[in-house]
């Protein structure tokens, strides 16, 4: 586990020695602040649209910085030799695994919760009551989303490019999160060999939606029960492990030239 | 065989369709200073990858310390340090050297005192808290030394250790090299240079297309100076082709 947590370490400290972190933060931050200067003709209630770009702003760039981040983890390191000496030392293949994407997920969440905790300030000084319990849900639940994405390029990262890897990460985590519960329907509404087809479909794919509690925290909703939470981890964790296999599998053997 | 830390046995790697090991055997003994040589693109880095785990061979047997090097176990035991340096460039040299410490199972005191140690031998003391993303060739190769020895390890494996150094830094690696082999470490390396193979080596391979053509003890091998082993080496590899 020590060797684990020595290269998650040095994850985090990638994202917050380089630019694209502070980047993204002073744009939300810009984006923010314009937002709540701006008076939508006498219309009530605009701090919940101030938390729906916040939110927005914040999940995507906190999923685009973790899927951009654990997708050039590997191809970087064969291409500059950085993990030449590191598997020299007595680091297994499968702590290598493991350390990555740790250290890819810690640092995605902890820069959602940097975004998603100045956000929360920013709309408490509008005088919006915000559930704690809902709060902490949010982040958590979203999290566990950006946890399961963060295995995805990590086991595409050992077959792909950096670019091709962040491309179709992020692009079936947008389409997952913004489609993925309409599927069932739409499966239900076909016949014959799509039907089955499609609801196989559904079951497989890992919803990315599930773990998007926007609505309860624009709205003043209550907090969703604590053991639908608990199944949600449950959920993003039993896909991880599979997409985390998947890597480890792809990497336990791989020469490294 | 007793007392023999590296064997290698028949090793055979096959690299998109090419023959790069076509059968590599040797081996070397605890505390012996082992020169591995050959022309570029002859197989030292190949085998000398091989040897730490990161290429699988197609067949053939390593043990080092009478282990594989799949085992983390063996890892623990050697210090690698690889032709071209490359770090982590947001990390700083003492960054790196804790960072490599600790997956090396050093304890905090320790890797703070040979951290600091090693930085003060390599020359790098003064740019310990400056991002490695600086540094040119020679100051990476540096670091590349120092993480190298950090944990004490009982054998070396050094692939063109004197690569991108200056005079005087290579001077005090050999200066250094020599100490570590009196205190019965265990050290093989790669190099185009043969005076230092001659000037430091007990024991020597010659590796050509992927066979080793000549090994043995240096004394046997070449006799005396390193004139001869540069004759040898030509002979060897160019000579008897024309």
């Amino acid at each position: 586990m020590r060797n684990v947590a020595a290269i998650a370490g040095v994850v985090v400290k990638e994202i917050f020695r380089k630019k694209d972190f502070y980047v993204a933060f002073v744009f939300t931050g810009i984006v923010l602040f314009y937002a709540a200067r701006l008076r939508f003709y006498d219309v009530g209630n605009t701090y919940r649209y101030l938390m729906d770009i916040g939110l927005g702003l914040g999940m995507s760039f906190a999923a685009l910085l973790t899927a951009t981040l654990a997708a050039r983890q590997f191809p970087a390191e064969m291409q500059g030799r950085t993990c030449h000496v590191l598997l020299s030392k007595a680091v297994s293949r499968r702590e290598y695994v493991a350390g990555k994407f740790l250290g890819s997920f810690a640092a995605g969440a902890s820069c959602y919760l940097l975004f998603f905790g100045v956000l929360l300030l920013f709309t408490l000084t509008k005088t919006h009551q915000v559930s704690f319990a809902a709060a902490a849900q949010a982040y958590v639940l979203f999290c566990m989303g950006l946890m399961l994405l963060t295995a995805l390029c990590t086991a595409l990262g050992f077959v792909m490019t950096p670019a091709a890897n962040a491309t179709v990460s992020l692009t079936l985590y947008l389409m997952i999160s913004l489609y993925g519960v309409t599927l069932r329907q739409a499966a239900e509404k076909q016949e014959g060999v799509l039907r089955p087809v499609l609801l196989a479909v559904n079951l497989l794919i890992p919803h990315f939606g599930f773990f998007d509690m926007r609505q309860r925290l624009i709205h003043g909703w209550d907090p969703i029960s604590w053991k639908l939470a608990a199944l949600l981890c449950v959920y993003a964790s039993a896909y991880s492990a599979v997409f985390l296999a998947i890597g480890w599998l792809l990497f336990r053997k791989k020469n490294i030239s | 065989m007793a007392g023999e830390v590296i064997e290698i046995k028949d090793l055979r790697f096959r690299y998109k369709h090419r023959e790069v090991l076509s059968g590599v055997s040797f081996s070397v003994k605890k505390g012996e200073v082992f020169g591995f040589i050959g022309p570029n693109g002859a197989g030292k880095s190949t085998t000398i990858k091989a040897m730490i785990g990161l290429l699988f061979p197609e067949s053939g047997t390593i043990r080092i310390h009478g282990m594989d090097p799949a085992d983390p176990a063996m890892r623990r035991k050697i210090g690698y340090l690889p032709e071209e340096a490359s770090y982590y460039r947001f990390l700083t040299p003492l960054e790196i050297l804790r960072f490599y410490g600790s997956v090396s199972g050093m304890d905090g005191a320790s890797l703070k005192r040979r951290s600091g140690e090693l930085l003060e031998l390599v020359g790098m003391a003064e740019f310990r808290n400056k991002q490695v993303g600086t540094f040119s060739k020679g100051m990476a190769q540096k670091i590349s030394l120092a993480q190298a020895l950090l944990h004490d390890p009982e054998t070396l494996i050094l692939d063109e250790p004197t690569s991108g150094l200056d005079p005087i830094a290579k001077s005090v690696l050999r200066d250094l090299l020599k100490t570590l082999a009196e205190r019965g470490k265990t050290i093989f390396f790669s190099s185009h240079e043969l005076s230092e193979v001659a000037l430091l080596c007990d024991a020597i391979s010659i590796i050509k297309a992927g066979k080793v053509v000549l090994s043995g003890p240096i004394g046997k091998v070449v006799g005396a100076g390193d004139q001869n082993l540069e004759k040898l080496f030509i002979r060897l590899v160019k000579g008897e082709e024309a």
